[in-house]
């Protein structure tokens, strides 16, 4: 083995053996040798790979291709048919989400269950464990079941736990695409460290661009084959031609589309048909792609083409986000530009430029053609969906929404304006009342942590959450009481504390007992006046059925004494 | 190789036998005790019913007196109900170890036999507790224990490597063929009354007129024996025995003996069959 490589891949082949039915394979291990029953379906073929210490390689394919198989038989999950697969280092794979782990058992517990099949020792899991929980950011949910996490909170589990094994070799397939944007960020300025450290990356994706931010050389899988192995750009050129010559495979791409954007079905076209929209494309940097990078700019390209001879034709279009709101929207009358009238079977090309200040996100195009100022009256051909393209980061993020303008900062101590911290919330929370009834509003003094009231009996009720904040207005207040129940669940492991600290000093710590309707009195120091920023902490949580809410008390009234 | 792999996925190991006995009842209100109480169920029928049923009539020892201990019956069944119902419960599950767990198989590489020996020792940390219940049971109903218990630990072993060995074939072939499941279950039953547990091994002859040659090669035999002689012969002839820490009967280390060989031949066999089909294994399931 070469000292650079840390895998070499020869003459790798896997095969799979297809029975249809299980007496077939019965029947082969009874026969002499030689007589075989099954057919062979060969997911890999002669596979030559050699991945240089401290790369990244992109490997990219269509559905089937053989990409799962590959990086399984790295991950070591599979076993080759011929040909030898060689490794160097620790290999860490996160090949699904959730493969690995436990949905009873909690977070943490997971933690260590997925570190152990990663062949972790106890010692070594221990030192990690503060850096895995701060990666995953789960916050209280860490000591709760899998089982009511959402996807996002799973995956980031699962990559923390795999991020921070220390593997040489980190394989990751597909998994990024399910965080947000923030955690997706997190884990590309991982991925960069982890490079810049010397480990190697092997990275599995749909997304061109993802692929070509994160890989120095790529290689183009098809139909169990490496068709390509070069740089990200040439392989990726070259799989758009691969898709284009291939029309089965072109299908195939299409529904891995579907199946990635949910709400871009087909393309929808609608209209008389005088003219029809051809194709739309997207042009950056050169060449057409389906991933922008922010700052870079853009041309969107239309082709039209007449069935009919037509008037003078309007050509316009509207980018919408993932949500549906229009970003952009504009048409060729609009930009006064003027369009010859075509006859049957003439085309047009219609090029936008687009302003480089679409923030990162998933886009797609609306296009339009008909006569005149817009659509209303007679429209030839207008098409949802006619495209879906990305826009995505290539530095860290330096801004999130619709927009990544340049936006400056400047920073300077203030002045103090001598008022006081009471006068301060005064003037924010003008007209505190003394006690507060939940009531069927939400009332706007209960300021954080508390959840809408909901009508319990004849009343109405607040739950809070571990950790609420309310504002009151006390005339020499001598202490608060609070009218609150809870649920048993509190009470599984002793007594449940309250601790209520007003304006930041002079904790009061109470107990409660039971789950039933009491009054808890916290007792001042001394009189209080003014406003009193009020921060109750509850000693702990608990998650009903059905709901993913962390609750603490059930609050029906507020009141100072 | 294998025990070395085995041996560096300890911890998993534990992990997973811990996992076992919580995740089984996680969500169930009275948790772990239904790990108890299943089998209590049957040791209720088979111990306290059946035996009012049959009588608490005891053949006759050759050279013992005739025993006037109501509990009698009900504690040699005990003896060999308790280990063969961890055996059939831990195979049952073994048949399904690979399959259930092919979302970690295909996806995670680790010594497979993992998932078997886990179920395996979680079947003995049950039967363990079980038979402390059956102790202190014997204790109240006044009788006494033979210090020779103290080899019940060498028994577990005996049974944890001889029900590993069958487990890692059952997983292995059940991967492949799905049918073996099925056929598990009713060579359980079968097995079960073809050996001498809720009946005594004189009367085996009335089953069939070969019963007794049968029983020589019937593995389970020798395990239901070792745990009667210890439970059973030892307890209900206290005071005819002379009590040392090893058993008088002549036959007990004869009996282990045999037991070790199958373990050891079991286990062998198993291992080879899983590590010949191990290959394919992941596409299978």
């Amino acid at each position: 083995m070469n000292k650079d490589n840390v895998i070499e891949i020869k003459g790798l082949a896997k095969r799979f053996r297809v029975y249809d039915r299980p007496l077939d394979r019965l029947k082969e291990w009874l026969t002499p040798s030689g007589m075989s029953f099954h057919w062979a379906y060969w997911a890999l073929r002669e596979i030559d790979l050699e991945v240089k210490k401290g790369s990244s390689l992109g490997i990219i394919g269509v559905n089937g291709a053989g990409k799962s198989t590959l990086l399984k038989i790295l991950c070591g999950t599979l076993s080759p048919t011929f040909g030898s697969v060689e490794i160097k280092g620790r290999i860490a794979g996160l090949l699904e989400l959730g493969s690995g782990f436990h949905p009873e058992f909690t977070g943490r517990q997971n933690i260590y269950l997925n570190a152990r099949l990663l062949g972790l020792s106890d010692a070594d899991i221990e030192k990690k464990l503060q850096s895995i929980v701060e990666f995953a950011e789960l916050g209280d949910f860490l000591d709760h079941p899998l089982r009511i996490y959402s996807t996002g909170m799973a995956l980031r589990l699962g990559f923390s736990v795999a991020a921070n094994v220390d593997p040489d070799i980190l394989i990751i397939d597909e998994a990024l695409a399910v965080g947000d944007a923030y955690f997706q960020q997190k884990c590309l300025k991982y991925l960069k460290d982890f490079r810049a450290k010397g480990g190697t990356l092997i990275f599995v994706s749909h997304d061109p661009g993802a692929v070509k931010l994160l890989c120095d050389s790529a290689v183009l899988l098809h139909k169990g084959r490496i068709v390509a192995n070069d740089t990200p750009e040439n392989v990726l050129n070259y799989y758009n031609t691969l898709l284009v010559r291939d029309d089965a495979d072109k299908e195939s791409f299409i529904l891995e589309r579907k199946q990635q954007e949910a709400k871009s079905s087909l393309p929808q076209h609608s209209g008389s048909f005088e003219a029809i929209i051809e194709k739309v494309s997207l042009v950056s940097d050169g060449c057409e792609t389906r991933t922008l990078f922010a700052g870079h700019k853009a041309e969107l390209k239309v082709a039209v083409k007449a069935l009919n001879d037509i008037e003078p034709p309007t050509i316009g279009f509207s980018l919408r986000d993932r949500l549906g709101y229009e970003v952009i929207g504009t048409n060729t009358m609009l930009l006064k530009k003027t369009t010859p009238a075509l006859k049957a079977g003439e085309g047009l090309e219609v090029s936008f430029e687009l302003p480089p200040m679409l923030g990162p996100g998933e886009y797609t195009v609306t296009v339009a053609a008909h006569p005149g100022r817009d659509h209303i009256e007679h429209c030839y051909d207008w098409t949802d969906r006619m495209l879906a393209f990305k826009v995505a980061l290539e530095d860290e993020s330096s801004c999130v929404g619709l927009l990544n303008v340049p936006v400056t900062a400047r920073i300077e101590k203030a002045e103090t304006d001598g008022r006081n911290a009471k006068e301060i919330l005064e003037s924010a929370f003008a007209g505190a009342p003394s006690e507060i009834t939940i009531s069927e509003e939400a009332n706007r003094f209960l300021t954080t942590g508390f959840y809408p009231p909901e009508k319990i009996g004849e009343s109405y009720a607040c739950w809070t959450s571990g950790h609420a904040v309310f504002v009151l207005k006390s005339e020499g207040a001598k202490g608060l009481i609070i009218r609150c129940a809870t649920d048993a669940r509190q009470f599984e492991s002793g007594p449940l504390e309250l601790t209520l600290t007003v304006n930041g000093k002079k904790e009061v710590k109470k107990t409660i007992t039971s789950p039933d309707w009491q009054e808890v009195e916290f007792p001042f120091e001394s009189e209080e006046q003014g406003m009193l920023r009020c921060s109750l902490q509850v000693g702990g949580t608990f998650i009903p059925e059905n709901d993913k809410r962390a609750l603490g008390i059930l609050i029906s009234k507020i009141a100072l004494t | 190789m294998l025990i070395r792999d085995i041996w560096r996925f300890r911890s998993l190991l534990w992990d997973l036998v811990v996992q076992d006995f919580r995740a089984r009842y996680a969500g169930s209100v009275i948790g772990v005790f239904w790990n108890i109480l299943q089998p209590l169920a049957q040791i209720f029928i088979y111990a306290v019913i059946l035996a009012r049923v049959v009588g608490s009539r005891i053949p006759g020892r050759v050279g013992f007196p005739d025993i006037e201990d109501p509990y009698a019956l009900s504690i040699y069944i005990c003896a060999g109900l308790l280990p063969w119902l961890t055996l059939s419960e831990t195979l049952t599950r073994n048949s399904l170890a690979f399959l259930s767990h092919s979302n970690l198989i295909k996806k995670v590489s680790f010594p497979h036999p993992i998932l078997v020996l886990y179920q395996v020792i979680s079947g003995l940390i049950t039967l363990f507790i079980m038979h402390a219940i059956l102790l202190v049971v014997m204790i109240i109903t006044g009788h006494r224990i033979p210090p020779s218990i103290v080899w019940l630990p060498v028994l577990y072993v005996l049974q944890g490597l001889m029900t590993y060995g069958l487990g890692i074939f059952l997983a292995t072939a059940t991967a492949y063929f799905r049918d073996m499941m099925q056929f598990v279950s009713i060579a359980l039953q079968v097995w079960f009354w073809m050996t001498p547990i809720v009946y005594f091994r004189e009367l085996t002859e009335r089953i069939v007129s070969f019963g007794p040659l049968l029983l020589l090669v019937n593995p389970l035999y020798y395990l239901s024996r070792a745990f009667q002689i210890l439970f059973y012969e030892n307890v209900v002839y206290y005071d005819f025995l002379p009590q040392k820490l090893l058993p008088s009967q002549s036959s007990f280390f004869p009996t282990l003996g045999i037991l070790l060989l199958c373990g050891l031949v079991f286990s062998t066999l198993g291992n080879l069959f899983y590590l010949k089909l191990k290959k394919e294994l992941p596409d299978q399931i």
